[in-house]
């Protein structure tokens, strides 16, 4: 069967496969990933933008009172925004309810020094349209450009189009992480129990000596199992059995791989956020991930006390010892950052203005934070795209993004994937157009550019 | 063996439009062993399939903007409901065949209106009835007034399948059903009795507890209540004075007589027990219910209709019940029926609706006003996923937003419509939060509901002011009435026995919406007469899981030789092929193998695929890990060959420890029968015998039935051979006489659990004969075959 073929199938069936030169019917032995990793941090639940990186503020100190009207876009003053580095943020620790509330203080506090550490190497696009309001629908369509089901996020795109044979080639945390097809999904966990699987043959995995089989054994059963596999695919037409023998048999391959992330385990897995960048970034280190799908801690979905709530879900996200912050120091530390690209993604935005009980709904649209670079080269800072002052999405120019009124367009979900793509070296792999968005990729090229 | 072989023609009896259908009518048949006939074609269209074709094709996007959601939606009479409804082809038949009933001037008014007459809101859709869209409208209500002349039948889509026999079926419905293997008894009796023997098979399978869980464990995917199995949150519901979780804080665990009575070791042991049996009562009473009403045939509809909760005798002393009794008050498996606040008490119980733990668990807020418990119920018991009647692009801007967009804006109302009527159900259960009034289980029958949200009801039906306190009781059973109720069931069923999703309607203008649509049309006729069959017959559960697994969505196994390529295309749903989930995993080995997968040689520790590697397996923790990975990655293939490995040699290690005729599998072989003597001559007795236990283990393990000169015995024989030769030459002379490793060594008669004494037990591997026969099953236990089901 065609590797085209094979994939196709795999889609219609809503199974996945592990994609690459392995379906064309190769022994492929996994190669080093060396290029681009690829981190997602969603904030499920629809993160309201303005607390974040669209702030839009208020006009007087009486909008800004806890029991004011609700048509005010923030509880703090437009003229009180932050700024750091051409990039605004909320001055979310000046909202009275979250002035009275010390733990939702500390989050608003940390998200603020989140972007005096790092908004100088950060790219903010504002005003994407994500159309939608579902929580499913913008959870997918955040990372895939693409509402339909069973589409590929972009880490399985990535994955599936650079490194075909990784045994863990997108890592997932939570968030969306459908593959449409193109790959396998792989969790981490505790250190002794990854060492156990990466060497399944020893019965005591930092022994050498102590193995059930010797390589010669290991060996003849992978040759056994072979034969069995090609005689019943065989005799195999029915497409949904077909495709999982063939993901069974696909995921094998490159099984002993696993070893090699062994090598780049830390000696203690941290908590939270941190914890799971930690992992993942061992995985990439060994040459065996290419992205990452981390979900943040916290639910976004704060209908009710918007400004209390979503300061107390920045202070898990943003926390100095278990949150982002910790992740970048943590790559920091390893020499990965240029070769890092981050990104903060969401579900969807929130409604301007505030309702009756003081949250804020669902609003399609949103922003994306970029942190890191690719290739080595750092992306290029500052803001694309925006909102008016009521969060409607403003016209860009159709070529960098930046805001043109009368241009006729705004940023959508698959502009920015097809950026993403772009910038990834993927965009026109077998993985892309198996799996394409619904903007045409000529637009906005160059959403997302290198320093 | 083979039967018979047909090919006929597809007739298309309908336009180019319809054309999605086009290669239904190939039929093949012809088949091997057990194998049933396969599925022969058929060329007749139903009234509903062209319904069907041409509400995708064209009724959808034309009508639905109006229809089905959007402007105009609220006002008019004639009303369909979204794809993300189940049941909403039947629905959309029912709305059309009743407005092609209403004529005005001698002809149907849906004729009429999309011309643009008699004042259609829409205004003039086609131009001229000489449109082909519009003849095709003029066919579908020719077709409905001249009555049904050609029933949906599987032949129409899924020609060329083959599907299993009756001994075939049963083993595989035993495997997924029960965990086990069908014992030599129920084969003989499927041997004579065929089909009917199968049926009544079935039937005793359903009441095993493997069964039973297996119902939980999906029903928990989606409800996640295990979260408070492990802890002791369990105490946080809020809202009843009754409620006194930590019960056990004020028990005696000193009292020796209440150890005993407990079969505790210790007064610790007593607390943890006491702890643990409390917390599994409350943290599962509604996946418990669900099991009470299968396990006693109870109209499934007792889920959301029950007038009571069931509870063990811990959590009855949590919830302060005192008016049941229980067979033995220490077992903590046995659920009896109970009332909240007694026998006589006021309590508006309404099956899973009212559960504590599940009202705790998915927690309504000022602004959420239950709608999250709302979408919850309608996607487990409706098959209603709401959100994604939501899934086409919307433009908004801050016009959207005013005068109540969830009331007045389509963008919002396409899911609010449905949504916030359903949330109302629990209108007793809204906290006002205000002055620390936050309890998500607090009674509150004088409770008020918002204004501005679409009233108390159920699709489209007002709920009466009489019953605003005790709404979760008229909810329940307004969700038992609806249609919807059993497609719901159908999809959680079909969930439980193959672990797959229901095909979701295609959507136009994608790559593959041809093979999508027949593929779909095919399960969703499929599910729909199963649904139906579940209505009238009473919802009794085990009933509609029978028929599913007599379904080809259960039973196909393969395809016709012969069959033509592009039929395949249209075969995508059919089949059961799913990784099993590491609970299934873990009750095939412990069942079927009989040995445990754990740490420890006694094997009394949590099993593996319990504990260290049931994330990493693909499993959920219902706290933060929420989502399963069906398809496996490197990392769970390991997790799959270390299990192979070490379950492998364990077996092997119990069945040579002890006396050949307790055996399971090794029925005929020792450790010291080698295939060849010291000059590699082989031993034909040995080899007969070796080969002999490797068919069964085939038989037993793969449920394939092979002579003993099949290829795959011989495959397998090799590799025995081959990896004893190595073992011999390069692995003997250097171990020093280490043999099984350490975690392998049996230290029980695996049969009877009497301990074997030390001397009797197998340690070394003299032969290399011991290590042979465990690669023999690690090569079995990791195949497909094994792996899935």
């Amino acid at each position: 069967m065609e590797r085209r073929d094979f994939i196709k199938l795999c889609s219609m069936t809503g199974l996945s496969v592990v994609a690459g030169s392995t379906l064309s019917g190769r022994e492929a032995k996994a190669e080093e990933y060396t290029g681009t990793f690829f981190i997602n941090i969603a904030q499920m639940g629809g993160w309201d933008v303005t607390s974040i990186c669209d702030p839009k503020g208020c006009a007087s100190q009486a909008e800004a009172e806890a029991d004011a009207p609700t048509d005010a876009m923030n509880r703090y003053l437009t003229a009180n925004i932050r700024e750091t580095a051409g990039i605004r943020y909320a001055a979310l620790s000046e909202s009275p309810r979250v002035v009275g509330d010390p733990n939702a203080l500390a989050g608003a506090l940390a998200m603020e020094q989140f972007f005096l550490d790092h908004a100088a190497r950060m790219l903010v696009i504002n005003g994407i349209d994500y159309e939608t309001n579902s929580h499913d629908v913008g959870a997918r369509l955040s990372v895939t450009g693409n509402s339909n089901e069973n589409t590929a996020a972009f880490g399985a795109v990535a994955a599936a189009a650079l490194m075909p044979t990784a045994p863990m080639g997108f890592v997932g945390f939570g968030g969306y992480i459908g593959t449409g097809g193109l790959t396998s999904v792989t969790r981490l966990g505790d250190i002794d129990v990854i060492k156990r699987l990466a060497f399944p043959y020893r019965a005591d995995p930092d022994d050498p000596n102590a193995v059930y089989f010797n390589d010669a054994q290991v060996d003849m059963i992978a040759k056994a199992r072979k034969a069995r596999f090609d005689a019943k695919m065989g005799a195999q037409k029915l497409p949904k059995v077909r495709t999982a023998m063939n993901t069974l048999y696909l995921s094998r391959l490159g099984q002993n791989e696993l070893k090699r992330l062994v090598e780049y385990l830390p000696q203690e897995v941290e908590d939270g956020i941190a914890g799971r960048i930690q992992l993942a970034s061992a995985a990439y280190r060994a040459g065996l991930a290419v992205a990452v799908s981390i979900s943040s801690d916290r639910g976004w979905d704060h209908h009710g006390d918007v400004d209390t709530n979503v300061a107390n879900s920045l202070g898990s996200l943003f926390n100095a010892e278990t949150g982002v912050p910790r992740g970048l120091a943590i790559l920091e530390e390893q020499g990965m950052l240029d070769k890092t690209l981050l990104s903060l993604t969401s579900d969807f935005g929130r409604t301007p203005g505030y309702n009756d009980g003081d949250g804020k709904d669902h609003w399609p649209i949103t922003s994306n934070i970029f942190l890191g670079g690719v290739g080595g080269r750092p992306i290029k800072p500052g803001v694309k795209g925006g909102s008016n002052d009521r969060h409607e999405s403003l016209e860009v120019n159709p070529d960098t993004g930046v805001v043109q009124e009368g241009s006729g367009l705004t940023i959508k979900a698959g502009h920015v994937q097809n950026a993403l793509r772009r910038l990834a070296g993927v965009l026109d792999s077998d993985a892309s157009r198996a799996q394409p968005t619904t903007q045409d990729v000529n637009e906005l090229a160059n959403l997302i550019e290198l320093s | 063996m083979r039967r018979r072989l047909q090919r006929a023609k597809a007739h298309l009896l309908m336009g180019g439009a319809l054309a999605a259908t086009a290669l239904l009518g190939v039929g093949f048949a012809g088949c091997q062993g057990d194998t049933e006939d396969g599925i022969t074609g058929s060329t007749c269209v139903s009234n509903d399939e062209y319904f069907a074709v041409l509400f995708f094709e064209e009724i959808k996007e034309t009508c639905g903007s109006c229809h089905i959601s959007g402007e105009g939606f609220q006002k008019s009479d004639f009303k369909m409901v979204p794809p993300s409804q189940a049941g909403f082809l039947d629905t959309n038949m029912e709305a059309i065949k009743k407005i092609a009933s209403y004529e005005a001037n001698g002809k149907s008014v849906i004729l009429q209106k999309p011309l643009g007459e008699l004042d259609h809101g829409g205004g003039k859709i086609f131009d001229s009835e000489e449109d082909p869209r519009y003849q095709k409208l003029v066919t579908l209500v020719d077709r409905i007034k001249g009555g049904e002349s050609c029933p949906n039948t599987e032949a129409r889509f899924l020609a060329g399948v083959q599907m299993s026999g009756p001994q075939e079926t049963f083993r595989k419905a035993a495997l997924t059903l029960a965990a086990r293997l069908p014992t030599d008894e129920e084969i003989a009796a499927v041997e004579k009795g065929d089909w009917a023997a199968v049926d009544q098979l079935l039937e005793q399978l359903m009441d095993e507890p493997a069964f039973l869980k297996r119902v939980k464990e999906k029903y928990n995917d989606v409800y996640l209540t295990d979260f408070y199995l492990r802890n002791e949150d369990f105490d946080v519901i809020g809202g009843s004075e009754n409620y006194n979780p930590r019960w056990f804080d004020e028990v005696d665990v000193s009292d020796v007589a209440l150890q005993k009575k407990y079969g505790a070791r210790d007064q610790d042991d007593l607390y943890n027990k006491l702890s643990g049996w409390t917390a599994r009562g409350v943290a599962q009473q509604s996946l418990e219910l669900i099991a009470y009403t299968i396990k006693n045939n109870i109209p499934f509809t007792n889920v959301v209709t029950a007038d009571y909760i069931v509870v063990n005798p811990f959590s009855a002393k949590a919830f302060n019940i005192t008016d049941v009794e229980f067979e033995n008050d220490a077992n903590p498996d046995e659920f009896v029926k109970a009332r909240l606040g007694g026998y006589d008490s006021d309590f508006p119980h309404a099956g899973n609706l009212t559960d504590p733990i599940w009202l705790q668990r998915h927690p309504t807020t000022e602004t959420n006003r239950n709608r999250h418990r709302a979408r919850e119920i309608l996607y487990v018991y409706m098959g209603n996923d709401i959100l994604k009647a939501a899934e086409r692009p919307i433009a908004i801007d801050e016009n959207s937003l005013a005068d109540n967009p969830t009331m007045n804006n389509d963008t919002c109302t396409v899911c609010h419509y449905t949504l916030d009527p359903v949330a109302s159900v629990w209108r007793n259960f809204q906290p006002t939060f205000q002055n620390g009034d936050d309890a998500q289980f607090d009674f509150r029958p004088d409770a008020d509901w918002f204004l501005d949200m679409f009233q108390s009801g159920f699709a489209g039906q007002d709920m009466p002011a009489s019953q605003y306190d005790k709404a979760t009781k008229w909810g329940g059973q307004q969700i038992a009435n609806d249609p919807g109720f059993a497609f719901g069931a159908t999809f959680m069923a079909y969930r439980i026995l193959t672990g797959n999703e229901p095909l979701s309607p295609p959507q136009k203008g994608t790559e593959n919406f041809d093979q999508d649509l027949t593929a779909f049309l095919g399960q969703y006729y499929t599910f729909s007469k199963i649904a139906h069959n579940f209505r009238e017959g009473g919802y009794n559960f085990k009933s509609l899981m029978k028929e599913l697994v007599m379904s080809p969505y259960f039973r196909s196994i393969n395809t016709a030789t012969n069959i033509d390529p592009a039929q395949i295309d249209h075969l995508t749903a059919v089949g059961s092929a799913h990784l099993l989930t590491p609970e299934q995993l873990n009750r095939k080995i412990e069942n079927v193998l009989g040995v445990r997968w754990t740490w420890d040689r006694e094997w009394q520790e949590r099993p593996f695929l319990q504990s260290d590697y049931k994330i990493l397996f693909g499993g959920i923790d219902s706290r933060d890990t929420t989502t399963r990975i069906t398809s496996p990655s490197g990392i769970m293939s390991n997790v799959a060959e270390r299990m192979g490995l070490e379950a492998g040699c364990r077996l092997v290690n119990a069945e040579f420890s002890i006396p050949i005729d307790q055996r399971r599998f090794l029925k005929n072989v020792e450790m010291i029968d080698e295939p060849q003597d010291a000059n590699y001559r082989d031993v034909p007795g040995a080899i007969e015998v070796i080969k002999t236990d490797i068919q069964y283990l085939h038989q037993q393990l793969l449920g394939e039935k092979l002579d003993i000169n099949d290829p795959e015995i011989e495959r397998t024989y090799q590799l025995f051979v081959d990896v004893w030769k190595e073992g011999k030459t390069n692995v003997l002379p250097t171990e020093g006489g280490w043999g099984f490793p350490w975690a392998c060594v049996s230290e029980r008669n695996y049969v009877t659990g009497e301990w074997i004494p030390d001397e009797q037990r197998i340690e070394g591997d003299e032969f290399y004969t011991g290590r042979a026969w465990s690669a023999v099953l690690a090569y079995m236990l990791t195949d497909y075959s094994f792996l899935y089901e």
